[in-house]
């Protein structure tokens, strides 16, 4: 009798040893080895254009204060500085040289002739303002891409730190909810982005170089008009697809807390070890996906913010330009001018509102609550 | 001031050419010829230095294809100007419409390379 209460009373300690464990440093080390929740495939989801950013989620994390912004923002700034001023140098150059023979034109009697002239004129601001835009164009695209490249990388990322912190549901409906977000920024590049640009690039080349015909207003509505429709199909989704994220938590939480209660009074001895247990890795699993939201929130703010701020400065060199040309009495030019400022506010306005989408997801993300530590 | 001695030449051409007038007639239209071309030349040379400090400026070589144009069409629109101005005074209004038609046509010459630029920038964006 003696010996069984021994053999039991030994067996009891050395399950209680094991799940002392759980509250100890070794959970995190835990969750690496066996869950494979490691952030390190972070490092290989970050597109090249924001490398700069950091080697790891955590570093990446930790570095992104407000410091770091202003960092990122002044190294950018006077990167784009040089190139910013040789496009405008050009740009105002051609007005000048255009105001010239404006002004010498007058002093020609020839109709014909004057004709050619202001043609030429209009030729040579039409040529220099796409020579500027065309670049950003390019960017505007590849920024969407890399979005789109990381997002896609970074999905199953947050769908298997959801999983492991018991929101199982969340998980499904969070990565379905994101591929379609996805998708669909994917598709605006190619089928709204670049049409719409093209057909205002059509349309301001028959304003310039047409003569009478004046479509800047059909450039300007169909470009209002794209955007309200984004405007409103991307509300909607995130409406859509937060309020579905919000249920799938709730369930989550009410079936963790459901298992909770039946480990902590239908196990005996261990099961308030157990709670303890899953607590501590709820714990952890919240610093992963803090850590995780946050370094996601930097890259985005890395991926975006050079094409945002070059949108931003060539909006500015074309205002000026536009100003100095009406100034100067070339209103044809200024026009061709504040049409090109107009189609990159299109641009910013797709590019900054997929950036903002993705960024409230990544949030939410960071800041839902663990189900395993649903009280 | 190189405009004193384009009002001085031209006060001596417009006077050589009333005194021509009244001793040969037939003469005094080449000499008012000879002295204007004379002058636009003179004109157009003092656009020298400005055209000089274009191509100094240290963005130039970006303007430059810009302003080469503009410039050399202005230059083609003045002559041009000139040219059919003169034809008008001799009485061949046919022949300075002429020289004006050609003026506009050496304008749209100058513009090709720009125009064929603007269609590139079409095609590439049309394209994708």
């Amino acid at each position: 009798m003696a010996i069984k209460f021994t053999v039991i009373t030994l067996a009891l300690m050395m399950v209680m040893a094991i799940g002392v464990r759980a509250d100890g440093i070794s959970v995190m080390d835990n969750l690496e080895e066996h869950g494979g929740l490691s952030l390190d495939g972070f490092r290989d989801i970050i597109p090249a254009s924001a490398a700069d950013i950091g080697n790891d989620a955590g570093e990446v994390a930790r570095d992104f204060t407000v410091g770091r912004v202003v960092d990122m923002i002044t190294s950018e700034l006077a990167e784009l500085a040089s190139p910013l001023t040789r496009q405008l140098s050009i740009l105002l150059g051609v007005v000048i040289i255009a105001s010239a023979v404006n002004a010498a034109k007058n002093s020609i009697s020839s109709g014909s002739l004057t004709t050619a002239l202001e043609y030429l004129t209009l030729l040579c601001a039409v040529l220099a303002a796409y020579g500027t835009i065309s670049g950003v164009w390019q960017r505007i695209a590849d920024t969407l891409t890399d979005l789109n490249t990381f997002m896609i990388g970074l999905i199953p990322m947050m769908g298997s730190l959801y999983v492991a912190g018991g929101n199982v549901t969340t998980a499904a409906v969070s990565s379905a909810g994101l591929m379609t977000l996805t998708a669909f920024c994917e598709q605006l590049s190619y089928y709204v982005l670049w049409p719409v640009l093209r057909v205002c690039f059509g349309l301001s080349l028959i304003t310039g170089l047409g003569g009478q015909v004046s479509l800047s207003g059909v450039s300007q509505t169909l470009r209002n008009m794209f955007t309200t429709a984004l405007s409103f199909i991307m509300t909607v989704l995130t409406f859509v697809i937060s309020n579905q994220v919000n249920l799938a938590l709730s369930a989550d939480n009410v079936t963790a807390k459901a298992l909770k209660f039946a480990a902590s009074n239908y196990i005996p001895v261990v099961g308030g070890a157990l709670g303890d247990a899953i607590r501590a890795i709820g714990g952890s699993i919240g610093v992963l996906r803090s850590t995780l939201g946050t370094a996601a929130v930097a890259v985005i703010f890395a991926i975006v913010l050079p094409a945002v701020l070059q949108i931003y400065l060539c909006r500015f060199a074309f205002s000026i330009t536009a100003s100095v040309a009406k100034l100067a009495g070339c209103d044809k030019e200024g026009s061709v001018f504040e049409e090109m400022r107009g189609m990159l506010g299109f641009g910013l306005a797709i590019l900054m509102s997929c950036a903002v989408m993705f960024l409230f997801f990544v949030s939410s993300f960071s800041r839902a609550a663990v189900g395993l530590l649903s009280q | 001031m190189m405009i004193l001695k384009i009002c001085g030449g031209a006060l001596l051409v417009a006077f050589v050419t009333l005194i021509i007038k009244q001793l040969k007639a037939e003469l005094a239209m080449p000499a008012a010829l000879a002295g204007g071309v004379i002058l636009l030349l003179a004109s157009l040379g003092m656009l020298a230095p400005q055209v000089e400090l274009l191509g100094n400026l240290w963005y130039a070589d970006q303007l430059k294809g810009y302003a080469a144009p503009l410039i050399k069409s202005l230059g083609v629109a003045l002559i041009a100007q000139t040219a059919a101005d003169i034809c008008r005074d001799m009485g061949e209004s046919a022949t300075a419409s002429k020289v004006e038609f050609a003026g506009k046509v050496e304008i749209m010459l100058l513009c090709l390379p720009m125009i064929n630029e603007l269609l590139d920038f079409a095609r590439a964006l049309l394209l994708g």
